[in-house]
């Protein structure tokens, strides 16, 4: 009886322990997807949720930092937080950090999406053609490009001569840190390969793309229609890339880019437009305050428009709605006082409208403008005051500009380019760093060009620095063991 | 695997089947008292030396046993007293003995496997075995709070003086950079659930951005829950020599938690009462302005200015009524014993609306079954309300310090016809309209958790003889807790507007279950003095279950707090499962008259969240201890002793997988590939441990030397290192690394003084340990702990400290000193004279850099460099002196704190007698904890991690919650 007993018992902890022994020792991934899911060839339906994850990354990516960091340096815009002081430290009275979330911002988020849209044209090899025929799979190809164009140029305006790594054979290699001059031609060959592949898929039959897009894409012309992405968008932002090759950094400007430019660009933009609701057409962010949406990143209560700013806007100038003047705000960042009285209206929180409102990624009024910088630089300053006075009469509601002439110390074609900023800076007013990329490719940011905002500390001389660009992040230096000094082949 | 079932099946039948002639056996009787006063001793322990027989005293400390004919050595031994050896003639049948107390805890049983245990005497580990005197000398919020200072080889650190806990317990130093930090605790058998639940106020706060809960969210850590009152002994295994039998969740260390039982006798019952408070312990300073300063700097009308407000004491200035009542009973029979407990508590918070609340029964059950089987079943249910306010970092000027920062303290916060003046100065910077004292009156930030823990053990003796025992342990226990939380900002906070949403709600529900089943053979040979063996072999499996679901709604109507009612709402959830199932087996040799102990063990285990799901790791251990037969003049024993083990950390949950990103874009799905790489091949960090000492008393037990030097080298070490971003990459995981950590205990107990009327004992640690990276696979990277290397960040690197912080200033990255302190002491005494007992506990750090961001919030306001702090030297110099020539936010973290004071009396029975109570051991006491602290460090407290628990980055101050200290008048009784 007793052994019979002890045999039970080893029996059951023998049993226990087999069974221990056989339970699933596997948990899936619970939260998140996993990139298992994708193995093998693309379908419709991932090719959508690809897609739409892309460009909502592109999306996010344009934050706040993207909006305001470049305005920051071209002082034109404060962010007043009384909890971080780097908003207006960084930009205004430091060099920037390589670690901070303001120095070495600007940069990882772009080449998640380029990664992103490698990813979707790799797996497109793979894909038979019985799937996603081969001019829809063109269609693809040509729109992912394009999107990977718009990051690595992001990179670009951020960057510029501290410079911007790009690998096009294989995004996920470390790649060679280009200089402008390079950077920009790469980006403009993706350009120009995407364009092929768009309009492979047209030629083809396919007019609209092979996926849905969000409503940005149709609130301002039809750029679900890929002739129109093409034309409009992938040719616009040729021009645009090509303007800053033609003009350069340092002296390296290519001269033959402001053709380039100017054809692509009157592609983009067609005839001349003679509305407001022409100079808005462009593919566009749109944001929600939906749950797991993004809303408008510059609906921010900080945000303030410097001082400046709103007291140079002319008399009668439409654009002047940009910018709401209230209550003096004065902000000490590392015992630097900045003050104003103006306000972003896109900010104020206390629109609502404003936390859903769309940003244009490249509007047609850009494009005239980007044109007329064309021919400024090609010394055509008759079709560029056509331009500026484009956009001057229809956006400013202003009277159109006399002919450049030299006035004073400035030649005709610094008097085009002074015209040419002004109508930037209030066209463009927070949406994105063009203002920095202007006044740092016509060696306008600095004292000579741009009061003061505060008295430098006559010990340490700081304050009042003239930032142009971020460097490589600390983390990237790290891989590259400290090697980042750009390279132009 | 199969190899080691079958090898457990042939040991187990070997044990078995060899059998022992009975010999011819005798009955003595005798009786265990209290060397000195003659008090009976209950449930002393009474063991025939070489042989397995032995019992324990009954109520009236009796015992009788069945022995073998001839001349016999009898131990008796008992938990609090150092044990005694009689020698029992053949002839004789009555044995009394009389067992002295040990003051210094000289002889306790340590637990060196699952089921088994050995003497202090004999163990080969330094491992600190912490009595509930010790760790309830003066009421603390938690139980990690209780146990800062005591351990030798342990830096516990608070992470602010935010009520109700979040403190981290780092053993023998950092031995990991992303894996867990924390040690694995556990309680009767059952590993219970130590997580950090973030409350959700980034949503509020901002300080992560987005909505998401962060760990900015100031968390507390789980462990925080236990009542240490309900706790017996604390013991702590401090690495993988000792904690290997735990595998891979042992390479932290463990702490094995062994709460009270009943004993056998009249029900006895325990009263303890105790009312205190909590004040404010430390202010940063603001700076009061004369009016004529006031007025040129802040351009105010000479009418606007309203003196000098404290605001550190205004908003922090509480001292509200903090009470704690504890109570039990325990008592039983010679088969059923019980210990029911149950307390009330309750820490004011020196701030409106925080505070502290515990509730908590335990009831523990044991029940003998005949004469071979034993339960004990424990169970405690508890409940929390933790209110912790808003404090850290945050986006925006919603932490006091921050508006702190920017408000003059000429400007009066205070409410006036009840309502609350706006704040103009954090609104004219661009901030929101912030008053604090607004803030913490319509705010409000309850925690809500009840929890459970229960388990069982059934002790099955399947075999007995007199020179062998076999005996199967069985344990099963679960812990789980219903955490919810509810963050409430109101639409009518000044501030709530300025997003354009007023009004926050964050409900938080998270559920958390582990459960644990293990099971274990012991089979205990003995071979007269020479050999005693025993044996364990056994499995243990477990679960880990955790569900955390978070939902926001902003834009709330007036009086509203369903978060339902949110215009503007998000939701997120997160899920945790993991699954382990170990195997394993040890030997204990214990030799030569008791002076040589020898273990070997091995762990192999399994667990889901590694790569491998199915492959089996093997944690061996191996030790031996040997206490000096001949012994120099004074001394009463010395042992020496050396131990080597293996455990693991395992690799965070979900390292394996490589993620998708989901989005939403428009009502559509949106996925891309995450920037974080997971590692299908991650496997558990190995932590090696080679650790040796000497143990020596001297002088009859009045003076105790315990010395130890380890060495703990982690292999595979997992790190999530920085790729380059422009490949689209951001983290990776790896098994890329290894560290050697190099460190000194020192243990000195001393009883200087003792005659009747005067005790004094004094307990003295030194502990150090230095770490060094000595292998990494990738290139150096920062950690990256969040504010950027402008004020300090830790990098990794080879032939580096793991905590090494380094700075940029001067245009360059410079390492400016180690976070871990280069050695830390405790400093315990207890003095008794007659009734009177003084106890207190001296805690110091020296050295480990903080990196103080709250400082960076107020220096510079001025174009001088000084700011709203009092000290404007020293702001400006350090505005001066940012860009260079030095990291002037990185300080020293070192301090001086007075832990504990403890004075107490006792009132004589005879006093109670005539007052007319049948009260024992009645005592009047006052307490204090955290009453004092002496630093260099410039901000609130040196004790602080914005970031909560960390394994590298708990560097960073950012208005932090400030710390209080608290008084207790407590009077215990026993009846």
């Amino acid at each position: 009886m007793r052994y019979h007993y002890r045999y039970a018992i080893v029996a059951a902890l023998a049993g226990a322990t087999l069974v221990a022994a056989c339970e699933s020792a596997t948990v899936p991934d619970l939260n998140a997807p996993s990139t298992t899911e994708l193995a093998g060839p693309l379908t419709q339906a991932s090719v959508q949720r690809l897609v739409s994850g892309l460009v909502d990354n592109v999306r996010r990516n344009a934050g706040l930092g993207y909006f305001y960091f470049g305005e920051a340096f071209a002082r034109d815009a404060y962010r007043f937080d009384p909890s971080e002081s780097r908003y207006i430290y960084e930009a205004y009275t430091s060099a920037p950090s390589r670690t901070s979330f303001f120095g070495a911002s600007q940069y990882n988020g772009f080449y998640g999406t380029i990664r992103a849209g490698t990813t979707i044209i790799k797996k497109l090899k793979d894909t038979p053609t019985t799937t996603i025929s081969a001019p829809e799979q063109a269609a693809i190809r040509g729109f992912v490009r394009t999107f990977q164009a718009l990051e690595y140029y992001h990179v670009e305006e951020y960057h510029d001569t501290l410079g911007t790594p790009i690998q096009l054979a294989d995004s996920s290699k470390l790649g060679p840190i280009y200089c402008p001059k390079s950077a920009l031609a790469a980006i403009s060959s993706l350009l120009d390969s995407a364009n092929i592949d768009l309009a492979a898929a047209v030629a083809a039959g396919v007019t609209t793309f092979p996926f849905e897009l969000p409503s940005g894409f149709v609130v301002n012309g039809n750029f679900t229609d890929v002739t129109t992405f093409r034309k409009t968008f992938n040719r616009g932002l040729k021009g645009k890339v090509e303007v800053y090759r033609g003009i350069g950094r340092n002296n390296d400007g290519v001269a033959s880019s402001f053709d380039v430019a100017i054809a692509a660009l009157d592609t983009a933009i067609g005839p001349t437009p003679t509305t407001m609701a022409q100079l808005n057409v462009g593919p566009y962010f749109q944001y929600s305050t939906a749950p797991g949406e993004f809303p408008n990143p510059i609906a921010d209560q900080n945000l303030r428009i410097n001082q400046r700013v709103g007291d140079s806007v002319q008399a009668g100038d439409l654009r002047a709605s940009k910018i709401v003047k209230g209550d003096l705000s004065s902000y000490t960042a590392r015992g630097f006082k900045y003050q104003t009285q103006y306000y972003p209206a896109v900010s104020l929180t206390t629109r609502p409208a404003n936390f859903v409102n769309p940003i244009g990624i490249l509007r047609v009024e850009e494009l005239v403008l980007l044109r007329a910088q064309a021919k400024i630089g090609k010394g055509d300053l008759v079709g560029a005051l056509q331009d500026i006075n484009t956009v001057r009469t229809i956006s400013g509601g202003l009277a159109p500009l006399p002919p450049f002439v030299a006035t004073g110390t400035l030649t005709a074609t610094q008097v085009a380019i002074k015209a040419l900023l002004y109508e930037k800076r209030y066209s463009l007013l927070l949406e994105g760093p063009q203002r920095l990329v202007d006044l740092r490719a016509y060696k306008m940011l600095n004292a000579a060009n741009l009061p003061k905002e505060v008295v430098p500390n006559p010990i340490t001389g700081a304050g009042d620095r003239f930032n142009s660009a971020f460097f490589i992040p600390q983390s990237e230096s790290d891989v590259r063991g400290g090697n980042v000094a750009p390279v132009c082949p | 695997m199969k190899k080691y079932r079958v090898l457990a099946l042939a040991l187990l039948a070997g044990a078995l089947f060899s059998s022992d002639a009975y010999a011819q056996q005798r009955r003595i009787t005798g009786r265990v008292t209290v060397a000195g006063t003659g008090e009976v001793l209950a449930s002393a322990a009474v063991n025939i030396v070489g042989t397995a027989i032995g019992t324990y005293t009954s109520d009236d400390g009796t015992f009788q046993l069945l022995v073998p004919s001839g001349d016999l050595t009898l131990l008796a031994r008992r938990v609090g007293f150092k044990r005694a050896t009689v020698r029992v003639g053949a002839e004789q049948a009555e044995v009394n003995v009389s067992l002295e107390r040990d003051v210094l805890q000289l002889e306790t049983q340590v637990v060196t496997g699952t089921a088994t245990t050995v003497s202090t005497q004999n163990v080969a580990n330094a491992v600190t075995v912490i009595s509930t005197n010790e760790l309830n000398r003066a009421p603390a919020s938690t139980i990690d709070n209780a146990l800062q200072g005591k351990i030798a080889g342990a830096v516990i650190t608070q992470n602010s003086g935010a009520p109700g806990g979040g403190v981290q317990v780092q053993l023998r130093g950092v031995t990991s950079l992303n894996a867990s930090s924390s040690p694995l605790y556990v309680v009767d058998g059952v590993v219970v659930n130590n997580a950090a639940i973030a409350n959700g106020l980034n949503a509020i706060t901002g300080a992560a951005g987005g909505n998401a809960p962060s760990s900015q969210d100031q968390m507390v850590n789980r462990v925080a829950d236990l009542n240490p009152n309900d706790i017996e002994t604390i013991e702590v295994l401090k690495g993988a020599s000792a904690g290997a039998i735990y595998g891979s969740r042992g390479s932290n260390g463990v702490i094995v938690i062994t709460t009270k039982r009943g004993r056998s006798g009249k029900p006895a019952v325990s009263v303890t009462q105790r009312f205190g408070t909590f004040e404010l312990a430390n202010k940063l300073g603001l700076r009061c302005f004369s009016q004529a300063e006031a007025v040129a700097l802040f351009g105010i009308t000479p009418a606007e200015f309203t003196g000098c407000h404290d605001f550190e004491q205004e908003l922090y200035g509480r001292r509200d009524l903090s009470y704690e009542s504890i109570a039990s009973i325990s008592g039983g029979s010679a088969t059923t014993q019980y210990f029911v407990s149950g307390l009330v508590k309750r820490d004011a918070g020196i701030e409106q609306n925080t505070g502290y609340g515990k509730q908590s029964v335990r009831i523990n059950v044991g029940q003998q079954l005949g004469t071979r089987l034993n339960l004990q079943a424990n169970a405690e249910i508890l409940h929390t309300l933790t209110e912790r306010g808003i404090s850290g970092n945050d986006n925006g000027g919603y932490a006091p310090y921050t508006v702190f920062s920017q408000t003059p303290t000429f400007y009066d916060l205070r409410p006036r016809g009840g309502s609350y003046p706006h704040n103009p100065y954090t609104q004219a910077l661009g901030g929101a309209d912030n008053n604090p004292l607004q803030q913490a009156a319509l705010t409000r930030t309850p925690e809500d958790l009840f929890r459970q823990i229960g388990s069982v053990t059934a002790r099955l003796s399947l075999f007995t003889s007199d020179r062998q025992t076999l005996d199967l342990t069985s344990t099963g226990g679960v812990d789980h807790y219903g955490l919810g939380s509810k963050l409430y900002s109101p639409p009518e906070l000044y501030y709530e507007p300025a997003d354009g949403y007023p009004g926050t709600i964050v409900d938080n529900n998270t559920s958390a279950t582990n459960a644990n089943l293990n099971a274990t053979l012991a089979h205990k040979f003995s071979m007269g003095s020479l050999l005693g063996a025993t044996t364990s072999l056994g499995f243990r499996r477990n679960r880990e279950q955790l569900q955390s679901i978070y939902n926001t709604g902003r834009n709330i109507p007036s009086g509203q707090t369903a978060v339902s009612y949110g215009v503007i709402q998000a939701s997120g959830e997160t899920q945790r499962q993991v699954k382990d199932l170990s195997y394993f087996a040890q030997e204990e040799l214990l030799m030569l008259n008791e002076t040589l102990l020898l273990t070997a063990a091995v762990n192999s285990e399994r667990s889901s969240v590694n790569g491998d799901p199915q492959k089996f790791y093997s944690y061996p251990k191996a030790s031996a201890s040997y206490r000096l037969p001949i012994l120099p003049p004074f001394t009463d024993g010395v042992k020496l002793r050396i131990a080597y083990g293996k455990a693991g950390n395992k690799p965070p949950f979900e390292s394996p997988y490589s993620n998708l990103v989901v989005t939403f874009i428009d009502n559509r799905i949106g996925e891309r590939p995450s920037r974080n790489l997971g590692n299908p091949n991650i496997k558990p960090e190995t932590s090696t441990e080679l650790e040796g000492g000497v143990d020596a008393q001297f002088w009859g037990g009045r003076a105790a030397i315990e010395y130890t030097r380890f060495r703990k080298q982690v292999d595979d070490l997992i790190i999530f290192p920085r790729l380059a971003g422009s490949t689209g990459y951001g983290l990776g995981t790896e098994n890329g690394g290894q560290l050697v950590n190099l460190g000194t205990e020192i243990g000195l107990k001393l009883q200087p003084i003792h005659t009747d009327l005067v005790d004094w004992i004094s307990n003295t640690t030194y502990s150090d340990v230095h770490g060094e990276i000595t292998r990494l696979d990738v290139p150096s990277y920062l950690y990256g702990i969040g504010f950027g290397a402008g004020y300090g960040d830790v990098r990794i690197r080879k032939g580096h400290s793991p905590t090494e912080v380094v700075a940029n200033f001067n245009g360059g990255e410079f390492a400016v000193g180690d976070a871990q302190p280069d050695y830390t002491m405790g400093f315990s005494n207890d003095v008794n004279v007659g009734p009177f007992r003084f106890a207190s506990l001296l805690d110091w750090r020296k050295g480990g850099k903080v990196v103080n961001l709250t400082n960076a919030y107020y220096d510079a306001f001025f174009a001088d460099g000084s700011g709203l702090l009092a000290d404007t030297a020293a702001s400006i110099s350090r505005s001066n002196d940012f860009q260079g020539p030095r990291a002037v936010y990185v300080e020293e973290g070192g301090f001086l704190k007075i832990r504990e004071i403890a004075v107490s009396v006792g009132i004589p029975e005879r006093f109670m007698g005539v007052v007319g109570s049948r009260a024992k051991d009645v005592r009047l006491e006052l307490s204090g904890r955290n009453l004092k602290t002496w630093t260099k460090y410039t901000g609130l407290d040196p004790e602080v991690s914005n970031f909560s628990n960390q394994n590298v980055g708990r560097i960073i101050d950012v208005t932090p919650f400030p710390p209080s200290r608290s008084y207790f008048v407590s009077v215990s009784a026993h009846f």
